[in-house]
């Protein structure tokens, strides 16, 4: 009977954490295209449901009862399980994020590079979707992904390390704690807007979604997926951009801490501030895609590994030089 | 206590099983794919061993950095599936000798520097005759003083094996340079995009007239 209680206690507490950001991502679709359409002067998606507000169920109910077409060339146990290892693995990170005081599922002590282990898993999910394919537009889209995914990784560890050695902790509610007096944004500046870009290079997004670049490669790794299988692709790299958000929100922006520590700030609760700063940097995403035209592939290679990699380390010995002097280690 | 056993034995048994068909099977991006299921059992392992640091290590470097740069070249190569059952004989017996050295090798060190590593962990073991000797009913010292991880990682690594840490580093260095000095070579006949000349160019430098006589 315990025992029973237990996983309906597990199964319960991961479903509250699920649906709600399958609903985000839902939304973020929306958003997406209603903020592009106003910033273009369209009107976006109006039809369904009142204001559209009922497309992204009309899209998903699409997806899903479409046919799902198997290459007959495809390789096809690692063509079925691509979608599905995006789909957990952008799931998997949600279980460390704290969204509130107290507010989170597995308080972990590494929480830190746990987020990190887990998004570096994520370019296996596409690299073997290109390959198994067995075509060469989503094979020549899963290279340039799996690339510019592993050549931002190295400047946003560095940039990690920097918040880490101001917070003193890997655990991802001390850092949110340790920014009660200052967010880090401010002392920290060029490495927020540092980790912000190589957060967008590392979701493949405008402008950097050269994977995708509909002109050259039809549609990058998932051109050869119809259905629940571009779904499920799709559904992991929207929860990715979340999730970046979320930990540009809780390194840089103070995650559930209000604005000012003054009395009508601070009867908010923590969640809603979380989620105003987050809806925010989502917003900065869109925006960022709606005015920026794409990168070419050698200035993006230049900008990660001859620009971000070089500056960020030289901020890693910066801030450890001044902690160590001026005795400020935590 | 009965769930960390079955688990132990679930990562031991899928981490065995895994390795075994990187080895057997014929295609080497499934060989690949299947050492990235070894290294996260392993790091399963690790997590039971209660050294979660170390996992998540685990799992960075090898996982997320190697094992995907082995996946990327195996893609691009695009080695044949080929490779006959006669060749794996071939390898057998030298295959076979290595594994039985290293599993000998393994035991060697077992017996021998595991209790030494237990004498050298001070923090460890003053907590626990901390515990053991005045306060052994109480637990609440648990969350006053429970060094992390990451902590007793450090204070080891960076005092006793300071010396290591700096050798370590210092191999590190060398294959960097090594590696990039294999790759960089400099031809004078590849035209190469210079960022600052470009964005320099202007209207009036970039169009004049030519006097060429025709």
């Amino acid at each position: 009977m315990t025992i029973f209680l237990i996983i309906l206690n597990v199964v319960l507490k991961s479903l509250a954490l699920i649906v709600p950001l399958l609903v985000a991502v839902a939304y973020l679709t929306l958003l997406e295209r209603k903020v592009m359409a106003s910033m273009q002067q369209r009107r976006g998606p109006n039809v369904v449901g009142l204001f559209g507000l009922l497309q992204p169920l009309a899209d998903g109910l699409k997806l899903l009862v479409k046919e799902t077409i198997l290459p007959s060339s495809a390789n096809t146990v690692i063509f079925i399980m691509a979608p599905i290892v995006t789909f957990l693995l952008a799931l998997l990170t949600w279980a460390v994020i704290p969204f509130g005081d107290n507010m989170v599922l597995i308080d972990l002590n590494v929480g830190v590079l746990f987020v990190f282990a887990i998004s570096s898993l994520g370019v296996y999910g596409i690299i073997t979707a290109g390959w198994s394919s067995n075509s060469k537009y989503a094979f020549l889209g899963a290279l340039r992904s799996a690339a510019q995914m592993v050549s931002y990784e190295v400047s946003i560890g560095l940039i990690i390390m920097c918040v880490l050695l101001c917070a003193g902790s890997l655990n991802l509610t001390e850092i949110v704690k340790a920014q009660k007096e200052i967010w880090y944004c401010i002392p920290l500046f060029p490495l927020f807007l540092m980790f912000f870009v190589s957060a967008l290079a590392e979701t493949n997004r405008a402008p950097f979604d050269l994977p995708e670049a509909e002109a050259e490669l039809v549609s990058g790794y998932n051109t050869e997926y119809a259905a629940m299988g571009f779904a499920l692709f799709f559904l992991g790299e929207y929860a990715n951009m979340i999730l970046m958000c979320s930990m540009v929100n809780i390194f840089f922006l103070g995650g559930w801490l209000p604005l000012i520590d003054i009395a009508p700030l601070n009867w908010i609760p923590g969640v809603i501030w979380f989620g105003l700063k987050t809806t925010f940097l989502l917003f900065v995403f869109v925006w960022v895609r709606a005015a920026f035209p794409r990168y070419r592939y050698d200035q993006l290679m230049r900008l990660g590994w001859k620009v971000f990699l070089p500056f960020s380390l030289g901020w890693v010995l910066f801030i450890s030089g001044i902690f160590v002097g001026l005795d400020w280690l935590v | 206590m009965t769930f960390d056993i079955f688990l132990f034995y679930l990562f031991s048994i899928l981490a065995l099983l895994s390795a075994f068909c990187t080895v057997t099977s014929k295609n080497p991006i499934h060989s690949v794919l299947f050492l990235v299921f070894v290294f996260f059992n392993t790091a399963g392992l690790l997590i039971l061993l209660g050294v979660e640091f170390l996992a998540m290590l685990f799992l960075i470097v090898y996982v997320g950095a190697v094992a995907v740069l082995f996946l990327f070249v195996m893609m691009m190569l695009n080695v044949k599936i080929s490779e006959s059952s006669s060749a794996i004989y071939r390898y057998l017996p030298i295959g076979l000798f290595l594994s039985i050295l290293f599993l000998f090798e393994i035991f060697l060190i077992i017996e021998g520097d595991l209790k030494s590593v237990d004498n050298v962990v001070f923090i460890q073991s003053e907590y626990k005759i901390l515990q053991t000797e005045f306060l052994v009913n109480t637990s609440w010292i648990d969350s006053v003083i429970s060094p992390t991880n990451v902590d007793v990682i450090g204070s080891v690594l960076f005092t006793y094996y300071s010396y290591f840490f700096i050798m370590a580093s210092v191999i590190l260095l060398v294959a960097m340079i090594g590696a990039i000095a294999l790759t960089l070579h400099r031809r004078s006949d590849v035209r190469r995009q210079d960022i600052y000349r470009q964005l320099q160019r202007d209207f009036e430098g970039a169009t004049y007239l030519v006097d060429k006589k025709i």
